[in-house]
């Protein structure tokens, strides 16, 4: 049996559900989810060659969502599927807010060079609670990490931040500019990115609606699996295991198991 | 009265007032024309020494403009070599009056460089700022587009600072012949290709950077009637000359020029302070402590010592913890990256 731990934010809960109803195709993999909504896996720290949650909220909510883990032991695992952790084109789009590369649209922001623009996605990519959590996992083990970033936006998501980007035509290149940030960052820290199945974009930025409708996340703060129907950012179990499927399907770690049909 | 010289201070003479002391324990080195606080909004430009003073003032929280703020996500250094964070715009180092008198002046419109684009390995460059983006922009006309938002924000930059500090670095420069474009630093440099046909060395008078200077004073006031003005002098010596003299020569030269421009406008108007920074990095009384052992480069304690002076004139409380952080920024940041003159060495066999 290959254990893997699955390592995340609100954006496991989709994962989970998505799990739920593909575990079957996968008979050789055991997922164990591990994480609590909001900043909370910020709070793992690297004790003893483990990371243990630094506070006794977060310890609760791992416990009881990995049935009783209290620490993620490198030992116990194969491999490690990290999901959202702020792994997201959204910050590339916080750069994009004022400031514009070469081959994007014209207008009243700053101008600077593609290069530039690139290093300022990855910089913020960098910020990111993802990037935190695999440099501490990263000090504990050299096993296989998959990274599933958070999923783009739904389509139904109207505000200007994205209606900019695509009347202008810039949404395909901030979605290039993103992947190119991601793989950058997989190369440093040595981990797999899977990006999001290209079946479940609506546009170049966007997911496609029925992968939000019944969405759901972790509870800020808890390990609650709640209704997301109000934001746009979290998708439902389909999407889940669409993304699973993909990332399963081609890591090289579970991708050698006999596969169910 | 026997002499004019019979009731003058002591730091009018020598003996008391130098013999026995540090530069942080010299008294009237620098008095105040009028004063500033951390509300006064303030622009930098210069050489670069320049980058130490707008530094310092920004982390002894002044109000120090910054119309093109870095993208979030790039790291100091990072933003540094991409013009980020050392002046109030993103033009980089400016060596010498006429290059900031040109900069003003193309602000508003009245100036149009010749030659503004330079290439290098197929990539573009803006030959008035060749260093802010150092692997260059994809085509020339990228560059006139970057080029042209920049100018709107150092309009702004002229229209909205109470303080404009300048730092003079450099004599000497390199000109587009024909048109008399000023760059700030040699084609072939960084970018670009030297063509003696049209490229000229040029070292700049007394007279013409006072000129330029005023002029530059002028066209702020037209636009920002009570803008004031603090000159400071570069101490960091020329990395190279073009003059045919010795640097050691050449160094003294040029900065006893702008030191003489400096004094003058300085003597000569209200709006105009100067401060002694170049005094107090140089003078014998330093015994040279103050550069690293390349006795070019100023080290940290230097810059601080200066700013300690401004401070304490200006009557600014920097706290120790503040002090500290000071000293730190200062032995963090490498500053020959962003120095453009110093890419000269290269070309010193």
């Amino acid at each position: 049996m290959t254990r893997i731990c699955a390592i995340g934010n609100s954006h496991l809960a989709a994962l989970k559900l998505g799990w739920d109803s593909i575990a079957h195709e996968f008979n050789g993999v055991k997922l164990i989810f591990v994480g609590a909504g909001g900043d909370l896996v910020g709070d793992l720290k690297v004790e003893d060659g483990c990371l243990v949650p630094s506070t006794a909220s977060l310890r609760q909510f791992m416990e009881d969502l990995s049935g009783g883990l209290s620490k993620i032991d490198p030992g116990s695992f194969d491999g490690f599927l990290v999901c959202g952790l702020e792994f997201s084109v959204l910050k590339v789009m916080y750069v994009a807010d004022k400031f514009r590369a070469e081959a994007h649209a014209k207008d009243e922001r700053h101008p600077v060079s593609d290069e530039c623009f690139y290093l300022a996605s990855v910089g913020c990519l960098r910020t990111s609670l993802m990037v935190q959590t695999l440099t501490k996992l990263r000090r504990i083990t050299e096993k296989p990490i998959a990274v599933l970033p958070a999923p783009m936006c739904s389509d139904e998501d109207q505000r200007p931040i994205w209606q900019r980007a695509e009347a202008n035509g810039d949404d395909a290149k901030l979605a290039e500019i993103f992947a190119s940030a991601a793989q950058h960052l997989a190369t440093e820290l040595n981990f797999r990115l899977f990006p999001q199945p290209s079946h479940t974009l609506a546009s170049s930025l966007r997911t496609k609606r029925i992968y939000r409708q019944g969405s759901i996340r972790l509870s800020r703060g808890s390990n609650k699996i709640e209704s997301a129907q109000g934001d746009y950012r979290h998708m439902n179990g389909e999407y889940g295991a669409a993304a699973l499927r993909e990332a399963l399907g081609g890591w090289d770690l579970c991708s050698r198991l006999p596969r169910a049909s | 009265m026997t002499s004019p010289y019979e009731n003058l201070p002591p730091e009018a003479f020598w003996r008391t007032g130098v013999v026995g002391k540090t530069p942080e324990t010299l008294e009237g080195l620098y008095r105040k024309k009028f004063s500033i606080d951390r509300s006064t909004r303030i622009a930098t430009a210069g050489s670069c020494f320049a980058l130490h003073i707008g530094r310092q003032l920004r982390a002894a929280d002044f109000s120090v403009i910054d119309t093109e703020p870095a993208p979030p996500g790039l790291n100091a250094d990072q933003a540094a070599q991409f013009g980020y964070g050392l002046y109030s715009a993103r033009y980089s180092n400016i060596y010498t009056a006429r290059q900031l008198r040109q900069l003003a002046e193309e602000a508003i419109g009245k100036f149009h460089p010749a030659d503004g684009v330079w290439q290098k390995d197929g990539r573009y460059f803006d030959a008035l700022r060749p260093g802010v983006e150092p692997n260059g922009l994809s085509t020339a006309d990228g560059v006139r587009e970057h080029r042209a938002h920049h100018l709107r924000q150092v309009s702004t930059v002229i229209r909205s600072a109470e303080l404009f500090v300048f730092t003079l670095g450099l004599t000497e420069a390199w000109i587009h012949g024909p048109s008399g474009t000023v760059y700030p630093t040699a084609p072939g440099t960084i970018a670009g290709s030297y063509d003696p046909a049209i490229h000229l060395f040029h070292n700049f008078t007394f007279l013409e950077i006072h000129d330029d200077l005023l002029a530059f004073f002028n066209l702020v006031k037209e636009q920002n009637p009570n803008a004031k003005f603090l000159l400071t002098v570069s101490p960091v010596p020329l990395t190279a000359t073009a003059s045919g003299e010795h640097v050691v020569s050449a160094t003294t030269y040029s900065k006893s020029v702008l030191r003489a421009v400096a004094g003058q406008l300085s003597h000569g108007r209200e709006d105009v302070d100067y401060f002694p920074s170049y005094e107090i990095v140089t003078c014998s009384l330093s015994r040279g402590e103050y550069f690293e052992p390349n006795l070019r480069t100023v080290r940290p304690k230097g810059v601080q010592v200066v700013m300690k002076i401004f401070f304490a004139e200006q009557g600014i409380v920097v706290g120790p913890r503040k002090e500290k952080k000071l000293q730190k920024d200062e032995e963090r940041v490498q500053d020959q990256a962003v120095c453009e003159d110093v890419l000269l060495d290269a070309f010193s066999r």
